[in-house]
């Protein structure tokens, strides 16, 4: 720690390195005594100096540094005035006597500074006095700072005095109407609504806008009144503000006569400048309806630029799907440009009807190729059996997308035992994706048939084709095929015996045949196999693994013998508590704090006292596990 | 033959990074590194680890944070780690338009004065240099500038980067053609031989550059790189959080000799960073100048 008389010693100095490692280190020390040095150094001519004072005050805080720089806001020099506007907006809340003193000093100016340091404070208490100087100070900068600050602060209790505010000027108006939108308490909805049949169109759309940030239902009849008589840009901005007071499914409940007006102003809206307008009525449309509102969303969803706005887009189409099936879409698909149809196709990916999927099928052939991968994914999420035929037709093709969704569809979803043989044909696809799919397609379809066809394939020269098989034989009954995984178990590729090993996970608890299997992997050459095999007994409901996971906790590899006390742990396994005592002392500080937590996770007598022993130790990380582990203990036994 | 699971099954198995995990781990790399990683990039971060994680067998990301502080492999795995959370985007030539600013105006007037005060020394930081580019780049220009002058001149670039691995690839000074793609093609047939489909650079420019590791957090190892009349630093500071940046951007402004400049990169800017340089606007860059 920098001695704090020194330091104050060097802040004299002339050198403006010495200046800068001594403003530093006061900063760092909290060296309350150089706070004096500090506030005249942020006067000083060289920026760099400047700048250290700037933030070793910061640094220090407290009263001391809100005395100090106060005078230094009526400085002549802008730069050393704005310096302590910002420290005094970082600290000012540390002493807050000084700052409402300010709020009354004779200058505007300082009232205004004052003002807005207020704002910063994030404070209740500064309320009070922001509300007194926008409703009585004379300057009408100050009661427009304080306006702004109480907007910064935005707590409900200002919503009173600003309400009275709006009688003030139209300059100071706008900064009420602002805050009062920040704040967002319902009591304040009243002010702004009698504000409305006064004000001047431009007042008039923020108060609007502010209504709608409010969210009070009260607004709306008042809204709707207003709607008729406002020019075209007013109304667009009504229209969002009810939309967004009511939400779209309240919309539906305005009468017959209301709604119909409300869609035409709604159409109208769509084409708004400003985004916000048109995502507005984009929802209102969406609950409203009709042929005419999805024509208008389609198109309008149609010239989004999905890269750079996805969630404008995502929104359109889920106002499309919220109006179901329409014209608009089969229309689209058959006639429109590729930004239109990829929107239909985007809608009906998540509209499942029996028409939806004809629609999709029978538009197919004539969609630009590019398109048919989409339109076959949107199939494939809605469709069910009457699809069958169609995805067993694009099997035979070479599109690779086309091929993922035909093989996830028939394989995944139907099961379809038809599309067996033409699904393992593609076992041997140049692209891993297909690979993989169609081995996943194939396991969820099964028989008889691609039984015999994988066993024949495991006797393959190729390592990943027998991966394969075993991988897939494991899955379609590991019983049945216990010559393979047996066979497999003694691969010369590791991660051909660690996936036998996987597949024999539903017999470990067979002390004849499924556990000896699986245990033997504990002496395997590779510590990827043996840690699936730990991992393995870790899931395994059995009371006969116990020695082999106390055998794991002897391995070479610090993470097996982590993986093995998991799942000691996940199996409270008490009798293991001395061994575990043993690793936590162990040189490995992985294995020994993950001993510490089984320990704190088992709990038990013998692991508590053993937990307190180690606790007298001398190394801080372990003392620290050891600590969280008996909290653990204590917390548990205290549900109890 | 690589593993079998990197094409197949066990890979699938994602894994997500929780926001305890992901805070767990941004303030590790802070109080290794000063680099702050954003909220925002918190899913680019599980991308990029993932695949890590699954090589290394653990099952989240907070045992990855135990790893990274206990496993015997922690050092080399926190260089990995480095080398994921920051790009290394890096080439020769490197903004152009920033790089011509430097040729005629600031090293002209570093070295016009050096030369009026009989001072044929030269001094340059490139602070974060990464895999050598940035620095040889400065080499290159200064033989371009002084030719068979630069004989008569003592000149030093340090070049400091964070990760290891990053460095030993700039000592190397082999690189491929990606590498020179912003590079006029008389340069690299100047300054680089080829080696094999690679280009090694001269000899002469390798010997202008002495590297070594600096962690920008670490304020006493700042002090002590020599003072400097150029500090680099581009695309560095974008790492860091606003804190680290006023320190370290502090840390330049000490290491500057009076007078002399600092060139940050093209989107990078020291608003509401630091007040203490007086910024110099030319076309296509700002400079950082500090009081004389």
């Amino acid at each position: 720690m920098a001695d704090c008389k020194d330091l104050c010693q060097r802040l004299g100095s002339d050198d403006t390195d010495v200046l800068r490692d001594a403003a530093y280190e006061a900063g760092e020390s909290g060296c309350v005594e150089a706070v004096g040095h500090l506030a005249r150094l942020l006067c000083s001519r060289n920026l760099g100096v400047q700048e250290a004072a700037d933030r070793a005050l910061r640094k220090i805080g407290g009263k001391e540094v809100v005395a100090a720089v106060k005078p230094l806001l009526r400085s002549d020099d802008a730069p050393t005035r704005n310096a302590s506007m910002d420290i005094l907006r970082a600290v000012g809340v540390q002493d807050f006597p000084t700052l409402i003193e300010l709020l009354h000093d004779a200058d505007p100016d300082i009232r205004i500074f004052a003002s807005d340091i207020l704002g910063s404070t994030d404070s209740r208490l500064a309320v009070a006095p922001l509300c007194e100087a926008l409703l009585k100070d004379h300057e009408v900068n100050v009661r427009y700072q304080a306006a702004v600050s109480l907007g910064e602060l935005a707590f409900a209790d200002a919503s009173s005095c600003l309400g009275k505010a709006m009688e003030d000027d139209e300059w100071v108006q706008f900064a009420v109407i602002e805050a009062l939108a920040k704040i967002r308490d319902a009591s304040s909805v009243g002010a702004l609504v009698k504000a409305l049949d006064r004000s001047s169109d431009l007042v008039a759309s923020m108060i609007v806008d502010a209504l709608g940030e409010i969210g009070n239902i009260k607004a709306v009849t008042m809204l709707l009144k207003r709607m008729d008589a406002s020019p075209e840009v007013l109304r667009n901005k009504i229209v969002k503000a009810v939309v967004r007071i009511l939400g779209g499914k309240a919309l539906s409940l305005l009468s017959a006569a209301e709604r119909e007006r409300f869609r035409e102003y709604l159409l109208a809206a769509l084409a708004d400048d400003e985004e916000d307008v048109q995502d507005a009525a984009v929802s209102g449309l969406g609950s409203v309806g009709g042929e005419a509102a999805a024509t208008a969303v389609l198109a309008h969803a149609a010239r989004i630029d999905r890269d750079r706005h996805p969630e404008r887009y995502e929104h359109a189409v889920a106002a499309m799907r919220e109006m179901g099936l329409t014209e608009a879409l089969g229309r689209a698909l058959r006639e429109g440009g590729d930004a239109r149809r990829m929107v239909a196709l985007d809608v009906l990916a998540a509209l499942p009807c029996a028409a939806c999927s004809g629609l999709l099928m029978d538009a197919f052939a004539d969609l630009p190729e590019e398109m048919r991968p989409a339109a076959a994914h949107a199939l494939a999420a809605i469709a069910g059996e009457e699809a069958a035929a169609f995805f067993l037709e694009l099997l035979g093709g070479d599109d690779e997308a086309l091929l993922l969704e035909a093989v996830s569809f028939l394989g995944g979803k139907l099961r379809l035992p038809a599309a067996g043989e033409a699904v393992f044909a593609l076992l041997g696809h140049p692209s891993a994706a297909v690979t993989e799919a169609a081995l996943d397609a194939c396991v969820a379809i099964g028989g008889e048939g691609l039984d015999a066809r994988f066993r024949e394939m495991f006797a393959s020269d190729e390592p990943m084709e027998r991966l394969m098989a075993v991988y897939a034989l494991g899955k379609m009954g590991v019983r049945d095929h216990m010559d393979v995984i047996r066979s497999a178990l003694s691969d010369e590729v590791p991660d051909i015996r660690k996936i036998a090993l996987e597949a024999l996970a539903e017999m470990c608890g067979h002390e004849e045949e499924g556990l000896p299997l699986i245990v033997a992997g504990l002496s395997d050459e590779n510590r990827d196999v043996r840690l699936a095999v730990v991992e393995l007994l870790g899931g395994c409901d059995s009371d006969k693994i116990y020695p082999y996971l106390e055998q794991a906790l002897s391995d070479t590899d610090d993470w097996v013998r982590i993986r093995a006390l998991e799942a000691l742990g996940n199996r409270g396994e008490r009798d293991a508590v001395p061994r575990l005592l043993e690793l936590a002392g162990e040189p490995s500080k992985l294995v020994a704090l993950k001993a510490v937590e089984v320990l704190g996770e088992i709990g038990g007598p013998a692991a508590f006292e053993g937990l307190l022993r180690l606790g007298a130790g001398d190394d801080p990380e372990l003392v620290a596990a050891v600590e969280a582990a008996i909290a653990r203990l204590r917390d548990e036994q205290g549900e109890r | 033959m690589t593993s079998l699971f990197s094409k197949t099954i066990s890979l699938r198995k994602d894994l997500k990074i929780s926001d305890a995990e992901f805070a767990q781990l941004r303030d590790f790399i802070y109080a290794q590194s000063g680099i702050f990683v954003a909220d925002n990039r918190k899913y680019l971060v599980e991308n990029r680890l993932a695949t890590r994680l699954k090589e290394l067998n653990l099952k989240s990301f907070s045992e990855y944070h135990a790893y990274l502080q206990y496993d015997a492999g922690r050092r080399q795995e926190l260089n990995r780690l480095f080398e994921v959370i920051t790009t290394n985007e890096t080439s020769f030539y490197r903004n152009p338009p920033q790089l011509k600013v430097f040729q005629d105006m600031v090293l002209k007037d570093v070295l016009d004065k050096q030369r009026a005060a009989r001072q044929k020394r030269l001094r340059i930081w490139s602070a974060g240099c990464s895999t050598g580019e940035e620095p040889y780049t400065i080499a290159i220009i200064l033989h371009e500038v002084l030719r068979t002058e630069l004989s008569t001149w003592d000149i030093r670039i340090t070049a400091n980067d964070l990760s290891e691995a990053v460095l030993a690839q700039a000592r190397e000074g082999v690189y491929t053609d990606y590498s020179l793609r912003t590079t006029p093609k008389e340069i690299v047939a100047r300054y680089f031989t080829p080696d094999g489909a690679n280009f090694r650079i001269k000899p002469e420019v390798k010997r202008l550059v002495a590297f070594g590791q600096i962690n920008l957090s670490d304020r006493m190892m700042l002090k002590r790189v020599e003072r400097s009349h150029i500090v680099f630093c581009r695309n560095v500071i974008i790492y860091f959080d606003d804190e680290m940046k006023k320190n370290v951007i502090a840390a330049f402004y000490d290491n500057l000799l009076p007078g002399g400049q600092l060139l940050i990169g093209h989107s990078e800017s020291l608003h509401n960073i630091s007040r203490a340089f007086r910024p110099k606007h030319y076309p296509g860059a700002i400079i950082y100048g500090k009081e004389e």
